[in-house]
């Protein structure tokens, strides 16, 4: 069956995804100065 | 036919149930934010202080702490009285609600902040922007728990995992607006000294208003791509090649139960109670986590601690979608006897030994705070196995008054305990260890609860075939739109 597709919904997913890698590398940068003091 | 229409929302055949998940996250990562609100507390006690023998002081950190605690209750609230709402008017309709609750909560705020009216902060972004809370959490919970029929347990972590990583996007937004509009002149000016004698939250303070506008506007338009994107499956849907087990799950008898019978059942209050728990240990940690490492350890410098705050935040939100998913292998009951259990052990060990060594700290801390965040992101799918899919948004929404009473009595007991610890004199590791013990006891308790939750009696359960009052309408629509049977859409 030919899959129904929503072209918003892709770019929300960029837009969420984008969003939680940049929260996920600045926790990581802030954390690392925990381990390295 | 309004396009906010529970009908607007139904998906066509073969839609790709994928494409649902973004519409949760950009509501919950945008709702998550008041998990940040941390980060804007010493420009508001600066904002909202008085002068005193001609000195200006900031206000107590109770006056403003309440902004918090409103909020959270007013999530519970309307979670709990619209949760029969939203299922009737459906996600969309919600989530449009929540994002003008939301961001008129940030516009009220702002107003008060503005007019230096602390109450009108209390009705704005307390009030106003906790019925946003309330409606956002529940708006995508029971859709994607009819998406994802095989897996309950990733439906509901894929729902609300992106509260829990709420704070990990608005912590650095939030710092960044108030460093951005700070105008650090204007409160020189005020205070009569020279620019650099400012201090840093006065200047901050200055920032308040465009600040709160600004992530207001954001939050507006993310939640309104969420609520555009967000669709429900035709009724009867299921996955390709999924047949559904006559009872799926050891607490199910395979019945179907509705939301007002649901609380009449003994466990529903004992489900309430796992959460109660469950969330007030885990606040334990969370209110007192800058604090905590810093006096646990004095070498940690502020910046440090910062860190390990979002660190938290990461691991609240990997524990809702993680956690969440394995309870679909291992079963709802023996996930929270993990959450409550080794949580116990943890505590005790985070207690006895976290002092030692900062690794062991920040590790026990972040297994702590994943069992919290799995304990939010699970109990949908748990009350989707003991009463059915039936009306499981609205029951839901009914359990979420746990999270209401644990977000009062949890600050409550831990700050409590500090305060008496540090009258008699005690500091660093010591000065948390009573409140640790208790946090072992509530969740033995919550353990114990737990393993109360029965299958329901059947005395409770809906007729074979019967349809929610707010699937009627659907049926009606289906019926309008297609004689044929609804068939499976693609499953990838």
């Amino acid at each position: 069956m030919k899959s129904v597709q929503n072209p918003v919904a892709y770019v929300l997913w960029v837009i969420v995804g984008a969003a939680l890698v940049f929260g996920v590398v600045m926790t990581a940068i802030k954390t690392a100065a925990l381990f390295t003091q | 036919m309004s396009i906010l229409d529970k009908a607007h929302t139904l998906a066509p055949r073969g839609y790709n149930r994928w494409l649902v998940p973004p519409a949760a996250l950009a509501v919950h990562l945008s709702i998550g934010q008041i998990y940040a609100l941390s980060v804007f507390k010493d420009a508001l006690r600066w904002r909202f202080g008085s002068e005193v023998d001609g000195e200006w002081v900031a206000a107590s950190h109770t006056s403003i702490g309440v902004i918090f605690s409103i909020g959270i209750v007013m999530l519970g609230l309307s979670a709990a009285f619209g949760g029969r709402w939203m299922e009737r008017n459906g996600p969309r309709k919600a989530m449009v609600l929540a994002a003008i609750c939301w961001s008129s909560g940030f516009a009220i705020g702002s107003l008060g902040v503005f007019s230096e009216q602390l109450w009108l902060v209390y009705l704005g972004y307390g009030f106003v922007g906790g019925i946003g809370l309330g409606m956002g959490y529940i708006s995508p919970v029971s859709t994607l728990i009819k998406w994802f029929p095989d897996r309950p347990g990733l439906a509901t972590g894929l729902a609300i995992m992106g509260f829990g990583g709420g704070a990990m996007l608005a912590s650095p937004l939030s710092s960044w607006l108030l460093q951005r509009f700070a105008d650090v002149e204007a409160a020189a000016a005020s205070l009569g000294v020279a620019v650099a004698d400012v201090p840093k939250e006065a200047a901050e303070a200055t920032a308040l208003v465009p600040a709160w506008l600004t992530m207001g506007a954001i939050y507006l338009v993310l939640m309104a791509l969420g609520a555009i994107v967000v669709r429900v499956p035709p009724i009867g849907w299921k996955p390709d090649g999924w047949t559904p087990k006559p009872k799926a799950a050891k607490l199910s008898t395979g019945g179907q139960v509705n939301a007002k019978n649901a609380i009449k059942t003994p466990s529903f209050y004992f489900l309430w109670l796992v959460l109660f728990l469950n969330v007030t240990a885990g606040i334990g940690i969370l209110e007192n986590a800058k604090p905590m490492i810093q006096d646990y350890f004095p070498q940690v410098t502020a910046a440090a601690a910062a860190g390990f705050v979002g660190l938290l935040s990461l691991a609240n939100m990997l524990g809702r979608i993680g956690w969440s998913s394995l309870s679909d292998v291992i079963g709802r009951k023996w996930t929270y006897v993990k959450y409550l259990g080794v949580g116990a052990i943890l505590y005790t060990s985070i207690a006895l030994f976290g002092a030692t060594s900062v690794v062991l700290f920040v590790l026990l801390a972040f297994v702590i705070i994943s069992f919290y965040g799995g304990g939010f992101a699970t109990v949908p799918a748990y009350l989707k196995d003991v009463f059915g899919e039936f009306e499981v948004g609205a029951i839901h929404g009914r359990l979420l008054t746990a999270w209401s009473a644990a977000g009062v009595a949890g600050p409550l007991i831990i700050n409590g305990i500090l305060d008496a610890m540090e009258r008699r004199g005690y500091e660093g590791a010591a000065l948390y260890r009573p409140s640790l013990y208790v946090m072992v006891a509530i969740l033995a308790v919550g353990f114990v609860a737990n393993l109360l939750v029965r299958p329901v009696n059947p005395k409770y359960h809906e007729a074979e075939g019967a349809v929610p009052d707010h699937h009627k309408d659907d049926v009606v629509h289906h019926a309008a739109v297609s004689a044929k049977p609804v068939t499976a859409g693609r499953t990838p």
